[in-house]
């Protein structure tokens, strides 16, 4: 489906074809769940946002604007509705002993966290909100300078200079939790 | 300190968008610079190892999930397609653009006007017809003469005042009968007004504490929007003034108190059932179910508060009187 295939579906949702957005949902369920997954670092939280997301972009379909991209306005929302997750488990369940790791503690993510991947995205999780969504956008989620800048609101000058410091607190980070130098 | 220019080249090359140009101009940089290559490297680890992290796989109960919701909710065009549907319900002479239709061709047919056409309106207007003036100014004139002597329309009964005595309130004396215990009183308790009852009282405040308690772990616990959070909130602090109100057992110290114990035991009620159904949304796991609950216990809670407030205020002014009659 490509863009103008977006807009279509969402003339069809706004005429009241509620299914039709099942195919909008089919389509960007998994960047957006996967947006929210490395964000906030819990499965369960990951699903609540991203199902949070796509009811608010249905809510607000109306005020989706033609021409522009679908999926920048849908990450953009999921996006804001991650980083609200963030600081409320950031308030409420305070980051164990500071070693920054938001997710379950349960069995399998104990094993999974010797795995490397596991320790490169705890890694992800000692960054600063704003440093962690940049490298997740354009890193994880390849979007352009030019997308990230539209989903996070900001320049893509910015962009790029918010992704160098990002990049430079990740590999401290790594370091610290000493994930090889491949 | 690396040059901006230098760290735009650096993620360039790293990010493999560079020209070959640019290539070799970096590695030049590079050979000099000792922490441009210390960058550098840096990023190329980084690069490497957000390279190995894959994809995780959407649960199953996404979609479906939010396809469920979302046949809950309203379409997202209902404002448009609410007052579209509101207006195909009127009555077809109701319908606003009849009823503009209706008028003007009833006023057309008073002053032996045609109808305006599409194709004679604008003359119509441009001609400025004098009619038009004088007829607003007959029914002006109508109106007027109405409103002032004829309106309010009243009954025979609301006008034996004018010819018979005026009946004036008077303050009887205070008897030993005003001062009624709970028992004695069969009003008292929770069935209308009568004396304090003051176990209502007891337990109204024990609910707004509970149901404060509660709505504290909304605030702390669940995404809401400010309108929805702000419901809860006021309805919170109109019963907790209310409790506080009560806390200070403003009747004392004054007879036969008449009190409003039906609306106190109705709120103490309406707290409790609130605050069940607020625990038991509380205990749904997705924060979508979470906040669908609250959005359809919101008007609950609104309604609570509203009550609350009126209650507070009806009995400072059923005290306000008690204490004048006192004096």
């Amino acid at each position: 489906m490509m863009e103008g295939e977006d807009e279509a579906v969402v003339r069809r949702c706004l005429k009241g074809e509620v299914g039709a957005f099942g195919e909008l949902v089919e389509k960007y369920q998994k960047p957006v769940y996967n947006l929210a997954l490395r964000l906030v670092r819990n499965e369960a939280e990951a699903e609540d946002v991203a199902q949070t997301a796509f009811i608010k972009a249905y809510e607000n379909l109306s005020s989706f604007k033609p021409g522009s991209r679908f999926f920048s306005w849908l990450y953009k929302i999921a996006a804001n509705e991650a980083m609200n997750a963030i600081r409320r488990l950031r308030r409420f369940e305070p980051l164990s002993n500071g070693n920054g790791a938001a997710a379950d503690e349960g069995g399998l993510e104990a094993t999974e966290r010797l795995d490397e991947e596991a320790r490169i995205l705890d890694a992800l999780m000692d960054l600063t909100m704003d440093h962690r969504a940049v490298i997740v956008l354009k890193h994880l989620q390849e979007l352009s300078y030019e997308e990230v800048g539209q989903v996070l609101d900001i320049s893509t000058k910015k962009v790029k200079s918010r992704l160098f410091s990002a990049r430079q607190e990740l590999r401290t980070a790594l370091r610290k939790r000493g994930v090889s130098e491949q | 300190m690396i040059d901006d220019a230098v760290l735009a080249l650096l993620q360039k090359v790293a990010e493999g968008t560079a020209t070959q140009a640019e290539s070799a101009s970096l590695h030049e940089i590079l050979r000099r610079n000792e922490e441009a290559r210390s960058a550098f490297d840096d990023l190329q680890v980084v690069m490497r190892t957000l390279g190995s992290v894959r994809e995780a796989s959407v649960p199953p109960t996404l979609k479906p999930a939010v396809m469920r919701a979302l046949g809950t909710r309203p379409l997202p065009s209902r404002v448009t397609r609410l007052r579209g549907s509101i207006l195909t319900l009127l009555p077809l002479p109701l319908h606003p653009v009849k009823l503009r239709q209706t008028i003007q061709s009833a006023w057309c047919t008073l002053i032996s006007k045609p109808i305006p056409t599409s194709t004679n309106r604008a003359e119509a207007i441009m001609k400025g017809n004098k009619r038009i003036v004088i007829g607003g100014a007959v029914v002006a004139l109508c109106a007027v003469v109405y409103f002032s002597f004829f309106y309010p329309p009243t009954s025979p009964d609301e006008t034996q005042g004018a010819i018979g005595a005026a009946k004036k309130y008077r303050s009887e004396q205070i008897t030993d009968k005003d001062v009624q215990l709970a028992a004695e009183n069969n009003a008292a308790g929770t069935t209308g007004t009568g004396v304090v009852d003051e176990q209502a009282a007891a337990d109204l405040q024990k609910n707004a504490t509970e149901l404060s308690k509660t709505i504290k772990v909304i605030n702390a616990t669940v995404t809401l929007d400010k309108t929805m959070r702000a419901t809860y909130n006021n309805a919170a602090a109109a019963l907790e003034a209310t409790a506080k109100f009560l806390a200070d057992k403003p009747w004392s110290g004054h007879r036969g108190v008449t009190w409003d114990n039906r609306a106190m035991a109705d709120m103490a009620a309406q707290a409790s059932t609130l605050d069940k159904a607020i625990k038991s949304a509380l205990e749904k796991t997705k924060s979508i179910d979470r906040t669908a609950a609250l959005k359809d216990m919101a008007k609950t809670a609104a309604s609570l508060e509203k009550n609350a407030r009126q209650f507070e205020k009806t009995s400072r002014s059923t005290l306000e009187m008690r204490e004048s009659v006192d004096r």
